[in-house]
Formats: C-alpha cells, sequence, structure tokens
C-alpha cells in the first residue's frame, strides 16, 4: 500500500514536470535559505559551548554596579576561601591595533588579551606546539596565535623568540596556540602575563595619594564544582562581608554561556553578538519558510483540474477519505524530501559566499550530526505533511459525481484563503522592495553628506609609540615630507575628524552651560590641511600658539554666545577663543554632530600626521611618504588611512543591512512570483470554458488578458494598502539610529507599489496570453 | 436486489427547486440486465449515480439487497460500495499514471487484498479479455476500444454483483461498442446485475428490461423478450 502510494505520487511528479520543477524549486529556494540561517542561529548560540569545563564556568559580576570589572585580588580571595570553586583566572581584552616590533621591524596586531596561567586550565584553549600547563614562565611571556606566529615569524618557530611590545616591553615567546574559533567570545592575536604591571591596562584611582584607593579592574572567571550550588554559594560570599566588600559590594555569578548574547553588564571586554539580529533573522526565516509553504499548497491546489478528475475516479473504484488524503500527503512529503535535499545542496553551494561576506566558520556538516539529522527528518516529514494537508482537505472531500461531470470545483470560501494568502506573500514583497529602496537611499545620503571637511587625497598617518630620544626623527620626517611637491598641506593633531579621544570641561566663566567638550590639540596647519571654514571671528595667525582656541557651530549654539569678546576656555593652560568654524563630523553620522573645540597647541603628543596631496598627486605622494618613512624611521610600523574610505568603513554594517535585506527582498520576490504563477494558471484553467466563450462571441487576445489581469491588479492593490503604513513604521524606526536621516517620500512608497505591480504583471500576462491564445474549440469540447 | 422507493432529487436554489427526479420507484432484481433510457437531462445518469451509492436522494429511500442504504454514513457507504459495486465510464477515465495492470490493480489495493491474491485476480483479468500483452502500456498508449477493456476490467476485478455503465459505448465507433456490448452479455449471462446507460436503441437492446426516464419520471418500465417469436 505504501509502495502504491509512492509509486503514484512519483509517477505524478514526473508527469506534471513544469509544476513539479517550479514547486520543488521555489521551496527549495525558501528551505535554503532558512537552513542558512539556522546554521548561523546555531552557531551564534553555541558560542562558547566548545570549552570542556563550560557548564561549570562562571564569571564574577559586581551586582550593585552591573558591571564586570572586578578587581584582580578578588580571584584569590575566592579560590583561597571557597572550595566549591576549582579554579579562576583572570582575563583583560583590549581589541584595539597593538604595535610590537620584532627583530627591528615594527606592525601592528590585533587584540590583546591579557590572562594568567589558570586561564589555560579553566578555558579550552588548544596548543600548537607542544602542550604546557604553565604557559607563562615569567612576566615576560608571551603566547602567540598560529596566524600571528605567521605573521610575525613566517616559518620559523616562534618558541624563544623575542617581540618588543609597544617599543619598549621585551617580551619571550614560550608556546603557540591555535587560532580562537570563530565561535568563541574571545578573540585576540596575543595574550601576555597580567601579573606583569605592563599589561594590567586598566587602572582606577580613587585618590592619588592613597595606594588603597587603587584598583586594577579585570575579568574574573571561576571553574565551579561541577556539583556546587550557585545559590548557596553566592549566599555564603554574601554573608562573608569582610572578605569582599572593599571590592564588591554584592557579587553576582554571570553563565559563560550567557556572555556572548545575553550580556547585561558594562565592562565586559569581550565579542558581543546581537541577540536583535538573531531574533530577526529567526522572524525573517519563519517567514520565508511560511511563503514557500502558501506557495505549494497554492501550486498543488491550482492544478487542480486533472488532480479532481483523477481523485473523482479513485473514489468511484473504492478510495475512501482517508486513500485520497494519503495520495496527497505522499506526494507532498515527497516533494519536501526533495526540496530539502535540494535546499541543502544550494545551502552547501552557498555557504562559501556566506561565510566570506559575515566572516563565519559555519559548517553545513552540522546538519548531519546525528541528533541534528533526526530533527531534520522530522521537519522535513512535518512540512510536507503541513503542506499538503491544505490540498488533501480541501480536496478529499469532493463529490466524485460533480467531478466526472466536468463541472468547477472549490467553492468561494476556499478561494478567499488562496487570494488572501497571496494578498500576504506581496505584502511582505512590497515592504521588502521599500526598506530596500529607503536602506539604499540612507547609505548614499550620509556617504555623500557634507562630513564638514575636505575628505578627499586626505590621508591619516599614525605615529607609532616613540622613545623621547627617538623623537627628533619625527621632525626629520615631517620636514622632509613637506618638500614633496605632491603635498599641499600637513599637520600634525590629536585628535582627528572621525575620532576625538580627548574631552574637557569647558570651565568658562559667566555661564550655566559647561560640559565636557571634545577637544582637538592640533597646529597652526590644521584648518587649512582639512579644509575647515572659518565661518565667525578671525582666522588663524603664526603667533597663535598656546593662546588660542575656536570652536564649532554646534558650541557657538550651545552656549548661547553672541559674539566672541572675552570668551576664553580655562582648561589645560587657558586659551581665547577667536573663532567659529563650520561643523565637522567627528564621529560617524549615527551621531549628531555636538560641540567641539579646536586648541592650538605645541603641547600634547601628537598622534597623527595628516597629509593633503595636490589633485592627481595622491599615488605619486603615497609613494613619497612610504620611501621617506621608510628612510627616516626603518623598523617603525607604517600605517595610515584614506579619510574617504575611512568615513566609508563607518557604514559597513549598514551596507551588511542594506546587502542582507536586498537578498530577502528578492527572495520573497521570487517565492511570491510563484505563488502568483500558480495563481494565474489556476484562474485560467478554471476560466477556460469562459475564454473560450468569449472568443467565439467576438473578443481580442488583448481583450481577454485585460480581463484575466484585471484580477490580479486588485490584489497587489490591497496588497499595497497594507503594506504602506507596515513600511512606514519600520523604516521609522531603523532611521531613528541615525542623526542625520533621509526623508521618506511618498514617491517612493508608490515607486515600491509600482514595481511590485509590473512584477506581478509580467509574471501573469505570460500565463493570461497563452490561456487567451487557446483554441476556444478545445476549451468548449464537451468531455 | 435493488429496491428504490419514492426517489426525488432536487437542486435548491434561491428561487425555485429544481427537480432531476420525481418519485422514481424501481425494483431490479439479481441478474438482470437493465438498460436506462431518455433525452438529455432526464436524470439517467443521476439514478445511476444513486444506485452506485455515488450521490444520495434528496428524499426516499434505497434497498441495497435490503439493506438501507439512505441511512449509511460515508464510511459504511463507501465499503459496500467497494465491495458490491463496479463503475464503467463513457470516457473510461482510467489514471492515465499507471500502467493497465496497475489501473486493474487499483481498486483491489483499495480493497487491502494481499499482493499475491491481487496478482493472480489481475493475471486472470488480462487473460480473460486478452490483453496481457498491453499490460505495461499506460492508457494514452491504447484505443479507445482497449481502454474500455481496461476499465470494464478493473470494474470486474474485485467481483461485485452490480455493474453500473454509463454510456459505455459513447465514445467508440460502431465495431468496438459492438463488442463491448458482447462482453457485457456475456458478464450477464455468468451472473453479474448490469444496469446502463445509453442513447442507442440497438444496444438498449442487449439488456433484459429497458426502463425510459423523461424529465425525471420513468414513463415506462419494460422487460424485452430475448427471443422474439419469429414472425
Amino acid at each position: 500500500m505504501f509502495w502504491y502510494y509512492l509509486k503514484t505520487a512519483i509517477r505524478n511528479l514526473w508527469n506534471n514536470k513544469k509544476f513539479s520543477i517550479i514547486n520543488i524549486t521555489g521551496f527549495a529556494f525558501g528551505i535554503s535559505i532558512c537552513l542558512a540561517i539556522a546554521l548561523f542561529l546555531v552557531n551564534e548560540y553555541l558560542c562558547d559551548r566548545y570549552h570542556e569545563h563550560a557548564d561549570e564556568i562562571v564569571r564574577v559580576i559586581d551586582v550593585k554596579n552591573n558591571s564586570s570589572s572586578i578587581d584582580y585580588r578578588v580571584k584569590d580571595i575566592l579560590l583561597n576561601n571557597y572550595p566549591e570553586i576549582e579554579n579562576a583566572c583572570l582575563i583583560q581584552c583590549a581589541f584595539r591595533p597593538i604595535e610590537v616590533k620584532v627583530n627591528g621591524q615594527g606592525l601592528y596586531l590585533d587584540n590583546i588579551m591579557s590572562v594568567d596561567n589558570s586561564f589555560f586550565e579553566v578555558f579550552t584553549i588548544p596548543f600548537a606546539t607542544g602542550s604546557s600547563s604553565v604557559p607563562f614562565t615569567n612576566i615576560h611571556s608571551a603566547v602567540i596565535t598560529e596566524s600571528t606566529a605567521k605573521i610575525l615569524f613566517g616559518a620559523e618557530n616562534p618558541v624563544s623568540k623575542e617581540i618588543l611590545y609597544q617599543n619598549n616591553v621585551p617580551l619571550t615567546v614560550t608556546t603557540v596556540i591555535k587560532d580562537f574559533p570563530d565561535n568563541s567570545s574571545f578573540s585576540a592575536s596575543i595574550l601576555v602575563n597580567a601579573e606583569n604591571e605592563e599589561f594590567k591596562f586598566e587602572k582606577w584611582i580613587g585618590d592619588s595619594r592613597d595606594l588603597s584607593t587603587y584598583w586594577w579592574p579585570f575579568r574574573v572567571y571561576l571553574q565551579l564544582n561541577k556539583v556546587a550550588n550557585r545559590g548557596l554559594l553566592l549566599e555564603k560570599i554574601k554573608s562573608d562581608t569582610e572578605l569582599l566588600v572593599p571590592y564588591v559590594s554584592e557579587a553576582g555569578f554571570l553563565p559563560l554561556k550567557d556572555i556572548y548574547l545575553f550580556d547585561p553588564t558594562t565592562g565586559s571586554g569581550n565579542k558581543r553578538g546581537n541577540p536583535g539580529l538573531l531574533k530577526l533573522l529567526g522572524a525573517i526565516a519563519f517567514i520565508i519558510l511560511s511563503l514557500a509553504i502558501i506557495n505549494y499548497i497554492n501550486l498543488t491546489v491550482a492544478q487542480q483540474n486533472k488532480r479532481n478528475k483523477d481523485t473523482g475516479v479513485k473514489k468511484t473504484i473504492g478510495a475512501n477519505r482517508s486513500n485520497i488524503f494519503f495520495h496527497f500527503l505522499s506526494e507532498s512529503v515527497l516533494v519536501s524530501l526533495l526540496a530539502f535535499a535540494l535546499g541543502i545542496f544550494l545551502v552547501g553551494i552557498l555557504l562559501p559566499v556566506y561565510n566570506a561576506i559575515f566572516n563565519t566558520t559555519i559548517d553545513i556538516n552540522y546538519l548531519f550530526r546525528l541528533p541534528n539529522l533526526f530533527i531534520l527528518i522530522c521537519t522535513i516529514l512535518l512540512i510536507g505533511l503541513l503542506s499538503g494537508s491544505g490540498p488533501a482537505i480541501a480536496l478529499s472531500g469532493i463529490n466524485p459525481v460533480k467531478v466526472l461531470s466536468g463541472s468547477v470545483i472549490l467553492q468561494g470560501k476556499k478561494n478567499f484563503l488562496r487570494n488572501s494568502l497571496t494578498v500576504f506573500q506581496f505584502t511582505i514583497s512590497i515592504i521588502l522592495i521599500f526598506c530596500v529602496i529607503i536602506v539604499q537611499r540612507q547609505i548614499k545620503y550620509i556617504k555623500h553628506k557634507n562630513p564638514g571637511f575636505n575628505e578627499e587625497q586626505l590621508v591619516r598617518l599614525d605615529i607609532p609609540a616613540i622613545q623621547e630620544n627617538e623623537a627628533p626623527k619625527f621632525f626629520a620626517l615631517i620636514e622632509e615630507l613637506r618638500k614633496s611637491p605632491y603635498i599641499s598641506n600637513l599637520s600634525t593633531s590629536f585628535g582627528v575628524p572621525g575620532n576625538i579621544p580627548l574631552s574637557m570641561g569647558s570651565n568658562m566663566e559667566n555661564t550655566d552651560k559647561n560640559m565636557s567638550v571634545p577637544s582637538l590639540l592640533v597646529d597652526t596647519a590644521f584648518l587649512e590641511t582639512f579644509g575647515i571654514k572659518v565661518i565667525k571671528g578671525r582666522n588663524i595667525e603664526p603667533g597663535d600658539l598656546e593662546k588660542v582656541c575656536m570652536i564649532n557651530e554646534a558650541a557657538w549654539r550651545h552656549f548661547e554666545f553672541k559674539d566672541l569678546e572675552n570668551k576664553r576656555f580655562n582648561n589645560f593652560g587657558g586659551y581665547d577663543i577667536v573663532g567659529v568654524v563650520n561643523d565637522f563630523h567627528f564621529r560617524s553620522l549615527h551621531d549628531e554632530i555636538g560641540p567641539a573645540c579646536i586648541i592650538f597647541t605645541g603641547r600634547g603628543r601628537p598622534t597623527t600626521i595628516n597629509v593633503r596631496f595636490v589633485s592627481n598627486g595622491t599615488s605619486p605622494g603615497m609613494d613619497y611618504v612610504r620611501e621617506t618613512w621608510q628612510k627616516i624611521l626603518p623598523g617603525f610600523p607604517f600605517k595610515y588611512q584614506f579619510y574617504d574610505e575611512w568615513f566609508d568603513s563607518m557604514y559597513r554594517s549598514e551596507e551588511r543591512f542594506a546587502k542582507t535585506i536586498g537578498l530577502f527582498a528578492v527572495l520573497a520576490i521570487v517565492i511570491s512570483c510563484i505563488g502568483i504563477l500558480g495563481l494565474a494558471i489556476f484562474s485560467s484553467e478554471r476560466r477556460t470554458k469562459e475564454i473560450g466563450i468569449r472568443k467565439v462571441n467576438g473578443a481580442t487576445v488583448s481583450e481577454v488578458v485585460t480581463m484575466l489581469n484585471k484580477d490580479f491588479v486588485k490584489w497587489v492593490v490591497i496588497a499595497f494598502i497594507v503594506a504602506v503604513p507596515v513600511s512606514w513604521y519600520a523604516m521609522n524606526k531603523w532611521l531613528e539610529s541615525f542623526a542625520y536621516k533621509t526623508s521618506l517620500s511618498w514617491w517612493i512608497f508608490v515607486l515600491a507599489g509600482v514595481l511590485a505591480l509590473g512584477i506581478a504583471l509580467l509574471t501573469v500576462s505570460w500565463q493570461s496570453w497563452r490561456a487567451a491564445t487557446r483554441n476556444p474549440v478545445e476549451a468548449l469540447r464537451y468531455e | 436486489m435493488i429496491t428504490l422507493k419514492t426517489i426525488d432529487k432536487y437542486y435548491d436554489s434561491r428561487f425555485q427547486r429544481t427537480f432531476v427526479l420525481k418519485d422514481i420507484n424501481l425494483e431490479i432484481t439479481k441478474g438482470e440486465f437493465v438498460t436506462i433510457m431518455g433525452p438529455s437531462g432526464a436524470g439517467k445518469s443521476t439514478i445511476l449515480n444513486i444506485m452506485g451509492m455515488l450521490d444520495e436522494p434528496s428524499e426516499g429511500e434505497y434497498f441495497f439487497r435490503n439493506e438501507p442504504v439512505h441511512k449509511f454514513n460515508e464510511k459504511r457507504r463507501v465499503e459496500f460500495h467497494r465491495n458490491h459495486v463496479g463503475f464503467i465510464f463513457q470516457a473510461f477515465h482510467l489514471i492515465d499514471e499507471l500502467t493497465v495492470y496497475e489501473n486493474i490493480e487499483t481498486p483491489l489495493i483499495y480493497k487491502g487484498m494481499k499482493s499475491s491474491q491481487r496478482k493472480s485476480v489481475v493475471a486472470d483479468m488480462l487473460d480473460r479479455f486478452n490483453i496481457v500483452a498491453k499490460k505495461e502500456l499506460f492508457p494514452p498508449q491504447l484505443s479507445g476500444g482497449q481502454q474500455q477493456l481496461v476499465g470494464i476490467a478493473r470494474a470486474i476485478a474485485g467481483k461485485p454483483e452490480l455493474l453500473l455503465a454509463d454510456e459505455p459505448t459513447g465514445n467508440l465507433h460502431s465495431d468496438q461498442g459492438k463488442e463491448i456490448m458482447e462482453l457485457l452479455k456475456k458478464l450477464n449471462r455468468e451472473g453479474i446485475t448490469i444496469i446502463q446507460v445509453t442513447h442507442n436503441e440497438e444496444f438498449a437492446k442487449c439488456g433484459t428490461r429497458i426502463i425510459r426516464l423523461i424529465d425525471g419520471y420513468i414513463t415506462s418500465d419494460k422487460g424485452i423478450d430475448q427471443n422474439p417469436p419469429k414472425k
């Protein structure tokens, strides 16, 4: 019996090749996306689970201040006093490029972690060369990852080699570990010993005269006993108040598995996932799957005329309702199986591309591991049953008599369901089209918005850490650079448009609007190099160094100045405000431009040299800069960044979002088109007789086509009406994260609607044309 | 075997009630070969469908082998239908996706017959109708007459007591039609009760009784003398 169902299902699919291919492919598309998203979600969710003791590891947090920054001495206190704690370690991550020198040659590495030896016991850190339970033999020991070893030492064995950190701390490589996997919240090129005072990166000072108010915050991780009761342990810790009170008023535990996605504390210092994004992706996967299932149901029911006859015949030869039911289910399960197979194949192909875009290492073989394979098969069956029940219920109850005598089936009730499903598909498509247009517009807008300075042909050179005695080399470099005909301006500064690390209190008299103002410390060539205009007051003069500063328009508005008489910033020595410059962006366009101040001073060590090239002089100019640098500062890492590229890159996550939305929009449209194609076929077959009669009575092909198309326009219009408020709300919300937004003009809505309508008509017209050109005699022949 | 008592069949629309069958009273005994005739729209197919339990009368009673079919629920109806009735159609209505062999086998599968038993029944049918050579072909590859043969084979594979034929020769030309009618006569002689609907006066005479329907009423119900006295 089962064999019979399978046989008929296969034969049915084979004989309706056109439909089967459309059906299965559409389904497979939807499934492949869902699988890809599922793999991604699982990957994110399983972050950090690979550690052997993962279930027993927690991080100590300060509940009262909601912070993960805990003084390092807490670790020993806890370890020594509570036997429930098997092991504990310290971690501090610094996510910034760090400068190292190897064999006299300097370069930058990404991310450094400062840890103790127990780190390698608590966490599962596979070693690449040998294994030692105490990788740090002294405070100068360093552990590097395999890729770092390759960068620093090429093919040589890095063990026992020297690295000079920030040009003044010597380190010796003791071990090489494997790179951190991408589903780990840790990320570092080099690990150093936290016992070295140099590597206690953060220091908090309460009162600089009282040593007991000095604090060195770290992340403290505990590995608890397998059977330890955490609640009881915390109670115990709470009751032993004298032990921890100077450091943590109320301690709490944050489990390791929550750290990547669900960490509520500040100061966590590790890679963070984005639970909001995961939810969004999950919703998208669900929507896409629903669309695919809806399509299957629509398409299957659409080719029902032929099915109905068969169903009727079967009923006359002894099939009962459940037999018919199983016929449909076996077919839908078969389609589901084939669609899944094709979908998995598609995922296999697309995964490498996907991994490249999102910088992940998702592995498709995860699907085939045992418990997952079982879940996969159950899902296939479930989806098959779900999608089959639609047509099965609708069609198993038909009266064979009606069918065999050729009358029309499926009452208006079922039509409503099918039509509303299609409207749903189109609504989603229109919303997505709209979002794509808006996101692209916003990105274009912020990229082209005037940043307030001339960002072209302008490059920033980062000044590495130099010892005092090497400072004269710098000045030599600047002198040499000035000599180039390709360079029109040059300015050194601490703080640049795009990054202002320093903020100082304004400390002005006679005002209640004092605030901490982001401040740039610059030389007198700064304004001209950056092309920032002075719009009020006077321009800079050579004798102005150490005496004057300028504020931006936002500051002028904030302080409510009426003029520049007697305005003075009393900080850092005191500077008269002599001019107002136009606003420029010192962060990405996510943030509104706030008050800023440009202080012309020679004090404070500049961290950047900013070079402007003449037109068409950028390329030879950069060559000259590079050669001069290597001549005068050999061994110092040469790091530069062009301003236009830098500002562009600030919107990378938006661009990625735009790509993702674009992809989903295309998908939703494809799926919707398949759906509407099915509907069109159904509708035109249903009206075959009507079309035949009309043609016999004189209707032209185009009149018939228009008549058939009219129906669909109706559905698309309804979808449009529903889509407009939803899209408007969604995009408004998204734009809120930008201080500078593009507008949600009415014509964009219209464009989205017209596009959707155009696509729908295109799909439908082909089928309508086919139906309209059929020979009316065939349509009217009595069966 | 079949008793129809005051059977009515009507369709209600908003303004009126359309009668397809009105006050039908009929008795058919086992072994008869009945022909139902009448102009188009007279209700012939409807009566056949009611007798074949494919349709329900709006009013009246239908007894099949003294069982009240009109009181059956769907499940029982299907069961009865499976075991006692075979159907032949004007348009053959074979399943195009299945071979001749499989078409004949299908009703047996629905009945739940075991595989080995099915094999022997189908083989017997193929043999009887002389279509063994065609058993792996698909219906579109057969001529009209052959398709109807398969249809008949399928209908009687389950050894039903009643065979209902709705214009069995309607899509066939006269030679094929004659063959089919001969076959039906033979089956009737072997004991199957046959009720057919046809327009063809000549083929109507193959049976033992003619019932004429006009506008839903039975207007005449006469037995046929198979061997009319020679003049």
